[in-house]
């Protein structure tokens, strides 16, 4: 289900879901989960299933019970467009956690801050826990430790002499750290593996090193 | 009235008419319904052309003629016939031409004061239907003729036609319809299809021009069949004995059959005779369409020599200049040998000569092959799609989009086509409400918005978004996500698919379009490039771009084998020249009879090899291999894997196979196929790639639009993602459901497989036990690029990879 990673000098634990798990400070960090996509597209004429959007909470849900956090740091991408009536079914999943809800808004949070506000969500544009820097962006600057999303990396894996997988995957290069897409309807971007001091993609429930 | 015109017309211009043409001047008089087969350059246009114009009131300021053609390039070339017509009849009619080349303030004027003649493409016409109006535009149609239906009715854009026609007849009850094919084995269903069951068969008359092509095949033999390779794809080798045959001609086209054997080819040419520079150009899809444009006009004012080209250059135009082709590999159908040929000779009275350049020896069984299918007309038949629930959701929208439609009405219009003749109206619900409610029942935090109904129980979409973003995307035929090769100076080259693109590191150096070019960085969807004068080391390949033996081919090629039997007996001199190479194989092992089934096996130190040859094309071999492996693997533990080509397939394991073990299990058996199929293969990979065409003809995904670079407001999606939506929360959706179904009908070919499985029950066995690989296998079991049959975990398939690349 995860697999342990050290980075900046701390302890991790990268969970197949996508997400990031940080015992010393009892915090999961998770990225891109980009709430209410479906409803946008039916909303533009795709008929997408509804009942897939229900899949994102138990996913949530899941994660948080295997570790419990005190602190859910969501970096960037939260919800994918403008406000929409998902709306009321994060409501009613924010209102049964007992947890501390941060969220670093990203390219796609475009919803009034004041919404999440009212639901006890603290909105901020990067947030600094010990020594690392948690953004949306990959930062320019690779001089301190960074933990960021946005790309929704996902590598092509070769299985057999035909067989290649796009897999999401967590990357490190230099000093920054990018989780993959944790939304369930959310697309990938391929990264090149050349360039990339590590690779973790999640195969199935597994993370494995690559 | 129109006879006698017409052959004025053809007095005038001092030829006379054949009696094909004469005789579908009689035919549209009487007003019939028909199909003319008849190759190009044989004067099918004027056969259809003249009644087309003749039957026009100029009077009458409304349109009264469609003529439908597949590529817009052929339109250009129909509507010049048919004005160079209407001009030497004086007949004052307007002629105008609809594709998508045409600006938006032509297609206005068109629209205020309609022409009397209009020359289109599916996708223009099905434009025309998605504007306001159109049942008045259209509503005093006379006729309407359907250019190289063999081409349109095998793909998605048949139906297209299908569905445009079934909506034509009711706005025209007299509506005369005709299609124009080449010579097909089965004619009559080409009519079937065209005519859906509206129209008895009877009511449909057929028209066969005698009309001879004279084709003649040369195959460039090497010099020694000895020393001349046993397997192999690109056919290089033979590149010293092309060049004079370019010499000899005034301009030849060289065909390939993928791209990037294109590109190579082009560079291999311009090495060995570098005096060609400038005279020899290249053409094939993924180039610019201003570059193909020119070659194309370069082609007709005689300025090129040759042309290396894939199936880009199959259709349409008539080159006149081109005075032979150049065929490398085996074409693997018929239908596009013969497409292929008709690029050549196109003066009257001249032969079609095509040079065959074979990549490795027992190719050249193929261009026997095709000589006798030239000598018996076998042209084999497209299958057509059926049930195309991804068309028909377009097609609502269509006509939703302009006047809205009644279910009721438009359900009978569509069950009358060959299509969907077999829809139920369970089905059909489905569709409505699919497009209604999004496939759900009323939730009220749902908001779904599409088609909506309106006060008189019309079908309509009213918002304006929506409406648009519907015209931008009619059409069935999907692009791959690609990219476009630029300079950094500016100037478009061409496209690449993304993938390729995705391997580059700056400074690599690729060659494209006849360039070598140096990768410098992609920047928003392009590929920035420079030109290098250094030696390429990549050539792009594009995926999709291998061909399988047809059926027919594949009778032919076992036939062909039949004649090499008897030595004395052989007239073709490729069979004669691979006699060296039969009498090896004999020696070995066995030249099969056409009722005879041959395995073959022998060990090597990688292991037992079983090599069965059914001769069917990799697409049935693949599904064939995986079938007989998994069933095999049924019967006791079973580590092998699996190779294969158009003449057979290969289970390489590290235990023997006992072959009769196969025969008393009854392996072939065609009971529980389907099943077994989705056991072993995977489907769901398969289906995943189909899945994105379904997706994008029905519009669930939003391509965005043309020249805008991603600004659509996030609602761009991934069909793979689509795919895995559908497949876990709504199984039975009916266009998840036709992804599989289309994987299994058309990429499996699961018809052929059964036939084929029939006729290995019943041929008699010859077992083989080699010593050597024979002439045969070796290109089989020297594949590289093998099959694993396994039941791991992806992660452990993926650790196992990681450690083999470690490893080397």
């Amino acid at each position: 289900m995860s697999t342990p990673y050290s980075f900046a000098g701390q302890n991790f634990e990268l969970d197949s879901s996508g997400a990031l798990y940080w015992p010393n400070q009892n915090c999961l960090v998770l990225s891109d989960v980009h709430l209410g996509k479906i409803q946008h597209f039916r909303k533009n004429g795709s008929a997408i299933p509804l009942q897939a959007q229900e899949e994102n909470y138990l996913r949530l849900e899941g994660v948080i019970s295997r570790y419990a956090p005190e602190t859910l740091l969501i970096i960037g991408d939260l919800f994918h467009s403008e406000w929409n009536r998902e709306w009321t079914l994060f409501e009613a999943f924010v209102k049964k956690q007992q947890l501390n809800i941060i969220l670093v808004a990203g390219n796609h949070d475009v919803i009034d801050h004041k919404h999440f506000e009212a639901l006890g969500i603290e909105v901020v544009s990067a947030k600094k826990l010990k020594n690392i820097q948690f953004s949306h962006y990959p930062e320019h600057d690779t001089s301190h430790f960074q933990i960021s999303g946005h790309l929704h990396p996902a590598v092509r894996v070769q299985l057999g002499a035909k067989e290649k997988r796009t897999l999401k995957c967590f990357y490190r290069k230099n000093n920054q750290f990018v989780l993959p897409s944790f939304g369930y309807f959310t697309g990938n971007a391929r990264v090149s593996k050349h360039d990339l001091d590590e690779i973790y993609v999640i195969a199935e429930d597994e993370v494995i090193s690559i | 009235m129109i006879k006698s015109s017409a052959i004025s017309f053809y007095k005038a211009l001092g030829y006379t008419p054949h009696d094909f043409q004469v005789e579908c001047w009689e035919k549209t008089s009487a007003g019939t319904n028909g199909l003319l087969m008849a190759p190009t350059g044989s004067g099918k246009t004027y056969a259809l052309g003249l009644p087309m114009l003749l039957k026009a009131d100029p009077k009458q300021k409304r349109l009264q003629g469609i003529w439908i053609t597949p590529l817009r390039a052929l339109s250009h070339e129909i509507y010049a016939a048919l004005e160079q017509a209407n001009q030497t009849l004086c007949l004052g009619l307007d002629i105008a031409l609809r594709n998508g080349d045409t600006s938006p303030n032509e297609r206005q004027k068109q629209q205020r004061q309609s022409p009397h003649i209009l020359v289109t493409t599916p996708e223009s016409l099905h434009l025309l239907l998605a504007s306001k109006g159109y049942p008045k535009y259209l509503g005093a149609l006379t006729m309407t003729v359907i250019d190289e239906w063999h081409d349109l009715m095998g793909s998605k854009r048949g139906v297209l036609i299908e569905l445009a026609l079934s909506r034509l007849k009711r706005l025209n009850q007299e509506l005369m319809i005709w299609g124009i094919s080449a010579t097909l084995k089965h004619p009559k269903q080409a009519i079937k299809v065209l005519a859906g069951n509206e129209h008895t068969q009877n009511e449909w008359t057929l028209i066969k021009a005698q009309w001879e092509k004279n084709i003649e095949i040369h195959s460039v033999l090497p010099e020694t069949m000895e020393r001349f390779p046993w397997r192999g794809h690109l056919g290089i080798l033979l590149i010293e004995q092309v060049i004079p045959l370019i010499e000899a001609h005034k301009t030849v086209l060289i065909f390939t059959n993928t791209r990037s054997q294109c590109e190579i080819w082009y560079q291999k040419i311009l090495e060995t005779a570098p005096e060609y520079a400038g005279q020899i150009a290249m053409h094939h899809s993924s180039i610019d369409k201003s570059t193909r444009l020119w070659v194309e006009k370069a082609i007709k004012n005689e300025s090129l020599k040759a042309v290396v080209c894939t199936s880009s250059l199959d259709l349409g135009v008539d080159f006149a200049p081109v005075e032979a082709i150049v065929q490398i590999g085996g074409p693997k159908g018929i239908a596009r040998f013969m497409q292929r040929a008709g690029r050549s000779g196109h003066q009257p009275g001249a032969k079609s000569i095509v040079y065959f350049i074979p990549t490795h020896a027992i190719e050249l069984v193929e261009a026997a092959a095709l000589r006798r299918a030239i000598a018996e007309h076998l042209i084999e038949n497209p299958t057509p799609y059926l049930l195309c629930y991804d068309v028909l959701i377009q097609y609502c929208c269509t006509l939703a989009v302009s006047e809205g439609y009644h279910p009721h009405q438009v359900f009978e219009e569509v069950q009358s086509t060959h299509c969907f003749q077999s829809m139920t109206i369970n089905e059909w619900k489905w569709i409505q409400n699919f497009l209604e409610f999004g496939s759900q029942s009323l939730a009220s935090y749902d908001e779904y918005k599409k088609v909506t109904r309106s006060d008189d129980q019309r079908m309509v979409i009213e918002n304006r978004g929506l409406a648009m973003r519907h015209r931008l995307q009619i059409g069935t035929i999907v692009s791959d996500a690609s990219l476009q090769v630029v300079f950094q100076s500016g100037g478009h080259i061409g496209t690449v698919e993304e993938w390729f693109a995705s391997q580059l590191k700056a400074g690599d150096l690729f060659t494209f379009a006849g360039r070598t070019l140096e990768f410098i960085r992609l920047k928003e969807l392009k590929v920035i490039v420079r030109r290098s004068s250094s030696k390429p080391t990549k050539v792009p390949s594009w995926m999709g771009g291998r061909l399988s033996f047809t059926s027919e081919m594949s009778w032919l090629l076992k036939s062909s084998l039949q004649q090499a039997l008897d030595p004395n007996t052989i007239q073709d001199p490729e069979l004669q020249a691979l006699r060296p190479i039969f009498e090896r194989q004999t020696k070995e092992s066995y030249l099969p009879k056409t009722d005879e089934f041959l395995v073959e096996v022998f060990q090597t130190r990688e292991g037992h090899h079983h090599v069965f040859y059914p001769f069917e094309g990799r697409f049935v071999h693949e599904a064939m291999a995986s079938l007989l492996a998994y069933r095999i693997s049924l019967l006791g533990p079973l580590s092998c894997t699996l190779a294969y080509n158009d003449y057979g397939f290969e289970i390489l394991s590290d235990q023997p196979i006992a072959i009769e073990t196969i025969w008393d299990n009854n392996l072939w058996d065609t009971k529980h196929l389907n099943e077994d199929l989705y056991q072993s293969i995977n489907i769901t990979e398969m289906s995943r790639r189909t899945f994105r065409d379904i997706a994008a003809i029905s519009q669930l995904v939003f391509s965005g639009y043309p020249s805008k670079a991603v600004k659509t407001k996030h609602l761009q999606g991934s069909s793979q993602l689509l795919y895995e939506v559908f497949k876990s929360h709504e199984p039975n959706n009916l266009l998840y459901l036709q992804s599989l179904r289309e994987t299994l009908e058309h990429k499996l070919e699961e018809g052929r497989l059964q036939l084929a499985l029939k006729s290995i029950k019943k041929a008699k066995v010859l077992v083989a036990h080699c010593e050597t690989p024979t002439p045969f296998s070796f290109p089989i079991i020297t594949d590289r690029l093998r099959e694993k049959l396994s039941n791991e975990s992806l992660a452990e398939r993926i650790r196992k990879m990681t450690e083999k690349l470690e490893r080397t």
